[in-house]
């Protein structure tokens, strides 16, 4: 039997567990400068699951904190709207999406990407880019294998097959197995869960940044290049992927300037870890 | 007592810890000097100013012997994680990489 075809995969699109309402409410209201704890904490409030999680996470990053945080809203006033709403959001999908088998090992997944998002975040800050924006971009950037995944555990499996026995990128195994790749996957997941432009952009853009041009795909595309080189997913067969010159010029990034923020990226991501117990 | 810098998140930064670093928050002012030995009150509240990470001394048990194997694993792993060609960009991140993973383990 052949792969799925990409046309198809929308089908599948509906087969994976819905974003909770909050998830979505909270990405949108990324870029909203307005929103308010009040409002936040009041829609938080409504999904006891994801409470659950939020007091959970937010205990275990502020440990060192005289009072345990027992509810929303006083997660908000401690550890400020962006840490709470990142917090959320990892652990929200995460949780959601822990798929198991067929050589799809879900932990390592989201570490790899919680490890891009800790990237994207500092590499924000640095180059005047809205670091929760480039956080959600980093946390959802690889979202596409969970598509094909679903779709097809089968060929996913001949996909790390292919990259093992080639020492090949991912995205090459994809393309020579299903003919597509995950950030076409990514797309198509992106669209049916009604995400932001900004993170379709960042899911889209981030391995051909140069194609396209966007600002956030070309953040995403270095924050990936960097936690390979921080080693952050902690992939024993871990490569550097090739990283776009245009894309750094474009950033006005110095690495030896960077660098000076590798030991905090490397913390950032314990502390996610951690925080998310995965 | 020879002592290492090792930056922390604060959930890993435990009162009567020494800070290794000054910690600066986002405008550029000086919250705490490097040198400063950490009480809960202190930690509490670089928490609450969204501080994310906390470089703090620990002693360095290493023997030379030690040292060295961290440093030629160290290189080791940059050399292999680098592996292949790539671009300029590339290069100029792993010579990055490599004397920032050296400095760590000296």
């Amino acid at each position: 039997m052949s792969a799925p075809r990409l046309d198809d995969l929308g089908a599948w699109a509906g087969k994976l567990p819905s974003l909770p309402e909050v998830v979505h409410y909270l990405m949108h209201s990324i870029s909203d400068e307005g929103a308010d704890v009040d409002t936040l904490a009041h829609h938080i409030n409504s999904d006891p699951v994801i409470v659950a999680r939020l007091l959970a996470a937010a205990n275990s990053v502020g440990s060192g904190l005289s009072t345990r945080i027992y509810s929303a809203r006083q997660a908000f006033l401690v550890l400020g709207a962006n840490r709470v709403v990142s917090i959320i959001l990892a652990s929200a999908l995460s949780h959601r999406f822990d798929h198991q088998g067929s050589g799809f090992d879900a932990r390592l997944f989201w570490r790899h990407s919680l490890g891009v998002a800790a990237c994207a975040q500092v590499i924000a800050e640095e180059c005047g880019f809205n670091p929760d924006m480039a956080f959600t971009g980093g946390l959802l950037h690889d979202i596409g294998h969970l598509l094909m995944h679903t779709a097809s555990p089968a060929d996913f499996l001949r996909v790390l097959e292919l990259r093992e026995a080639d020492d090949c990128t991912l995205i090459d195994a994809e393309r020579k197995v299903f003919g597509y790749d995950h950030t076409d996957a990514g797309r198509m997941l992106a669209l049916a869960w009604r995400f932001p432009e900004g993170i379709v952009e960042a899911i889209v853009a981030h391995h051909e940044p140069d194609e396209l041009g966007s600002e956030i795909g070309n953040l995403i595309h270095v924050s990936e290049v960097l936690s390979h080189g921080l080693d952050l997913g902690e992939e024993a067969n871990n490569c550097v992927p090739d990283l776009s010159d245009l894309a750094c010029a474009s950033l006005g990034l110095s690495w030896p300037k960077l660098s000076n923020r590798f030991a905090e990226i490397e913390a950032r991501y314990d502390g996610f870890t951690v925080a998310l117990g995965i | 007592m020879k002592t290492r810098a090792l930056c922390l998140f604060p959930g890993r930064v435990a009162p009567g810890m020494t800070l290794a670093k000054a910690i600066i928050d986002h405008d550029g002012n000086t919250l705490l000097s490097s040198g400063a030995v950490l009480d809960s009150e202190m930690l509490d509240r670089l928490i609450r100013r969204g501080v994310e990470a906390i470089t703090v001394q620990v002693v360095d048990t290493r023997d030379a012997e030690t040292i060295a194997n961290d440093l030629a694993a160290a290189e080791a792993r940059v050399g292999y994680i680098f592996r292949g060609a790539g671009s300029k960009a590339r290069e100029m991140l792993r010579q990055a990489m490599l004397a920032y993973r050296v400095e760590n383990a000296k």
